[in-house]
C-alpha cells in the first residue's frame, strides 16, 4: 500500500472533556503546544510528511480557533486543488439529532459521503491529543507485511485517564488477542495502551460504521475493535520515538517540559520530518540588556528584558525588567510586568500579570490562568 | 544593529505594520542553561550553549556550549563550535566557525588603521584555532587560493 492511496481522518475533538481548562474555548487540537504548535500540527504534518494528500478533520463544536489555526492547509502543503485539507464540522443531521457527537461512530457515520467519494483505497484514523513524529510510512509497511485487517498504534506505559482507553495483550507476532478498556482502577499502571492511530481498509471501515449504527452500538472501542478481535485479524504496532497521550493539565505540563530535553527534542523535531505550523511572520525574539535566559524554549516575537528559567515561551509573550518566570508555560501573547515572579504557572492566551504580583503552583498541580484574564 | 538600539527608532515589532517574509518552518529557539544571552534578536530553530551579546541570529544558528557571539551578525544554519570566539563580524549561511577559531576583534583591542568587520562567507569552515584578523573576508574562493 502506498500513501497517496491513503486517505487521512483527524478526530479534532475526542477527550475533550479530558483537558477541560484547556478546552472551555477551543478543540484538543487547537490546544497550544511547544512555543509555536498546536495539537493537530503533529497527526497532520505526520499525514503531509508521509504523502497523504487528502485529510478530513472531523469536529463539532468550539472549532473557530481550529479552523483559524488551519486556514486553508498552506503551512501542510495542503491548499490544493484536487483533494486537499477539508473541516468535516456536523452537518449531517444523523449527527445533530443523535445528540452524540462525541461518539467515533456517529462522526465517522456522518461522514459517510466523504468517505464514500473518496477514492483511497486505505484509511489512517487518528485523535488529536497526542504529541509524536511517527513515519506513518513504517505503519503502512507493517500492516501489508502482516496482512492486517487493522492496524493499531500503541504505546507502553501509564494507562491514560482518557475514556474508554483500549489496553491490549498481543501474541509474540504482534497481533492482538485481547482487549480491555481501562477501567478507573486501571489508570496510572504500566500496560499497553491503545494510541489512537487506527490504519485499516475504507471499504472496511465504512462496512464496520454502517454495521455498528444499524445495531445501535455506539461505542467504537467496544463494539467495533474489541467485539471483532476475533473476527478481525487486528495487529499492535508499537509507536516509536518520543509519543505520549495529554490526558490532563498535569500530562499537558509534562510533555511541554519534556521537550527542555534535546534527546525528545531531536526525536520530535526531526529536519528529515518536520512539523509545521501556521506562520505568523514575526519579528525574531528579543533579549533586553539584562535578560537571563536558561534552558528554556522561546518562540519568535517575544521580548524579554527579565528572568527566565526551565520554561516555554510562545509567541508575542513580553517578559518585562526584573520578572522572573521559572518552571512556567506562557502561552502566546501572555504579558508579565515588572518584578513579578510566576513558578510553575500556565498562563492560557493573552493574558496579563501585572506588576509586582507573586504567583506559584507547583509541578504537580500547576496553577492555569485562563485566557485573557488580568491578574 | 541599529535594531538593537532603543534610541534607532528602528522597530520591526509593530502588529499593525508587520514586516512579511518567508518564515522557516523550524521549532522553538532553545537557551540552554550554560548559556548567556543578552540585547540581542534571535529567530526560530537557534540552539543557544555559549554567550550571545548585542548580536543578531537568523534562523537555525547553533552557539556551542563555550562559544562567545559578541556584535556579530550571525545568517541562517551557521554554526559556531565550542570555544570560538566572534567579535565584530558578520558570519554568513552555512559557514561553521570550528573549536577555538578566533573571528574579528574589538576595535579597543586593535590599531585602527588595521579594525574592521571581519566577514566569512557562505558555506565557509573556519578551521579549529585558526585566526581570522578583523577587516579579513574570507569566502570559498578565497579560500581556495590560500
Amino acid at each position: 500500500m502506498r500513501a497517496n492511496n491513503v486517505l487521512g481522518i483527524i478526530h479534532a475533538q475526542s477527550y475533550d472533556s479530558a483537558i477541560r481548562e484547556l478546552t472551555a474555548t477551543r478543540t484538543v487540537a487547537s490546544i497550544p503546544f511547544g512555543c509555536r504548535y498546536r495539537l493537530i500540527d503533529f497527526p497532520l504534518s505526520n499525514m503531509v510528511n508521509a504523502g497523504i494528500t487528502q485529510v478530513g478533520i472531523i469536529t463539532n463544536s468550539n472549532y473557530q480557533s481550529l479552523m483559524d489555526h488551519v486556514g486553508s492547509g498552506k503551512p501542510w502543503d495542503l491548499a490544493r486543488k484536487r483533494e486537499g485539507m477539508f473541516i468535516l464540522p456536523p452537518y449531517n443531521t444523523f449527527a445533530a439529532s443523535s445528540g452524540n457527537h462525541n461518539s467515533k461512530i456517529t462522526s465517522l457515520y456522518s461522514i459517510s459521503d466523504f468517505l464514500s467519494k473518496a477514492r483511497h483505497e486505505y484509511v489512517i484514523m487518528t485523535d488529536a491529543n497526542a504529541v509524536y513524529n511517527i513515519d506513518y510510512n513504517d505503519i503502512f509497511k507493517f500492516h501489508s507485511k502482516m496482512d492486517a485487517d487493522i492496524t493499531v498504534v500503541y504505546q507502553h506505559g501509564r494507562v491514560p485517564s482518557t475514556k474508554n482507553t483500549m489496553m491490549f495483550a498481543l501474541d509474540e507476532d504482534k497481533r492482538i488477542t485481547e482487549v480491555s478498556v481501562a477501567q478507573p482502577s486501571d489508570i496510572g499502571r504500566e500496560a499497553n495502551y491503545c494510541f489512537n492511530i487506527f490504519v485499516l481498509r475504507k471499504s472496511l471501515l465504512e462496512y464496520l460504521v454502517r454495521t455498528a449504527v444499524a445495531h445501535n452500538t455506539s461505542s467504537f472501542e467496544k463494539d467495533i475493535i474489541q467485539a471483532n478481535i476475533s473476527n478481525l485479524k487486528i495487529y499492535g504496532y508499537k509507536a516509536p520515538g518520543y509519543a505520549t497521550v495529554i490526558d490532563s493539565l498535569k500530562t499537558y505540563y509534562k510533555a511541554n517540559m519534556a521537550l527542555l530535553e534535546s534527546e525528545n527534542r531531536k526525536m520530535l523535531f526531526d529536519p528529515k520530518m518536520p512539523i509545521a505550523t501556521k506562520i505568523w511572520d514575526n519579528v525574531p525574539a528579543t533579549y533586553g540588556l539584562n535578560a537571563s535566559v536558561s534552558n528554556s524554549l522561546v518562540a519568535d516575537g517575544c521580548t524579554i528584558k527579565g528572568t527566565v528559567e526551565n520554561s516555554l515561551i510562545f509567541r508575542d509573550v513580553v517578559i518585562e525588567e526584573g520578572a522572573v518566570v521559572k518552571n512556567s508555560i506562557l502561552m502566546q501573547g501572555t504579558t508579565v510586568q515588572k518584578n513579578s515572579t510566576l513558578n510553575c504557572v500556565i498562563t492560557d492566551k493573552n493574558t496579563h500579570i501585572t506588576a509586582n504580583k507573586s504567583l506559584s503552583g507547583d509541578a504537580s498541580y500547576p496553577v492555569y490562568i485562563s485566557k485573557g484574564i488580568t491578574v | 544593529m541599529d535594531l538593537l538600539s532603543p534610541s534607532s527608532g528602528f522597530e520591526l515589532n509593530d502588529p499593525s505594520w508587520k514586516i512579511y517574509s518567508r518564515s522557516p518552518s523550524a521549532p522553538p529557539q532553545f537557551i540552554s542553561d550554560k548559556a548567556s544571552v543578552e540585547n540581542s534578536m534571535i529567530a526560530e530553530g537557534c540552539e543557544i550553549e555559549g554567550t550571545v551579546d548585542f548580536s543578531v541570529l537568523f534562523a537555525n544558528v547553533t552557539i556551542e556550549e563555550g562559544a562567545v557571539v559578541k556584535d556579530s551578525i550571525v545568517m541562517p544554519g551557521a554554526v559556531i563550535k565550542s570555544g570560538a570566539n566572534v567579535q565584530y563580524a558578520i558570519i554568513a549561511e552555512d559557514a561553521v566557525i570550528e573549536e577555538d577559531a578566533i573571528v574579528g576583534a574589538r576595535p579597543e583591542d586593535t590599531k585602527t588603521e588595521d579594525w574592521g568587520i571581519a566577514v566569512i562567507g557562505a558555506g565557509v569552515r573556519i578551521k579549529n584555532g585558526t585566526t581570522v584578523k578583523p577587516k579579513e573576508m574570507i569566502d570559498l574562493e578565497a579560500k581556495e587560493e590560500a
